[in-house]
């Protein structure tokens, strides 16, 4: 409800790019769902790698995109 | 002295807010992926664009809708099912709140009926003062 009415700023602004939010509503709706299931089925260890290597691959395709357009 | 309630009569309801969320949130799913398949399938690429006709514009949450759902197709179809998408996935928490209030009428809970009505009114000014 809070980010109902925040969102609804940024709708009348103008400011909602519609191919930038698709895309985002439905991976973490889609996240959200699966996710939920299978956080109690699995192990903390292989979580924890999980989260490693999903932080890692982001941190280099950020510096990556950085680089490239400089 | 309170009356006790009947168990399913109050599990009835909190039953239909849940599905009512469930339902709004995949309905707005659907209409969002079919929405980005079909602008895939238009332009080749999902990446993200720049063009104007991607921003939405509105003045007034309700008459946007009434817009959207009347004459929303002048961008092509997959926009319009993307933003019909937005406008499920914004209205699913607002029916949420006046089903909730309905709830609490029908619990005879005065004080949450109340509150909730308050929220109702607060969300549809900030929905409709733009």
């Amino acid at each position: 409800m809070t980010a109902l009415a925040a969102v609804s700023v940024y709708l009348f602004s103008g400011l909602l790019n519609l191919t930038l939010m698709a895309p985002i509503a439905a991976g973490t709706t889609i996240g959200a769902l699966f996710g939920g299931r299978v956080l109690n089925k699995i192990n903390d260890r292989i979580l924890q790698i999980l989260f490693l290597v999903i932080v890692v691959y982001l941190i280099v395709t950020m510096l990556y995109k950085g680089i490239i357009s400089l | 002295m309170k009356l006790p309630q009947k168990p399913e009569d109050k599990s009835k309801l909190e039953n239909s807010i849940s599905y009512l969320l469930i339902s709004g949130v995949l309905l707005s799913l659907i209409l969002l992926i079919t929405g980005m398949v079909l602008l895939w399938q238009k332009q080749g690429s999902v990446a993200i664009s720049q063009d104007p006709a991607v921003y939405v514009h509105g003045h007034d949450f309700f008459s946007f809708i009434y817009q959207e759902v009347t004459n929303g197709g002048l961008n092509g179809l997959p926009l319009q099912l993307i933003t019909l998408g937005v406008v499920v996935l914004l209205l699913t928490p607002y029916v949420r709140v006046i089903l909730s209030a309905v709830y609490f009428a029908r619990e005879r809970n005065l004080k949450y009926v109340f509150i909730t009505i308050i929220v109702v009114i607060i969300l549809t000014i900030s929905l409709t003062l733009h």
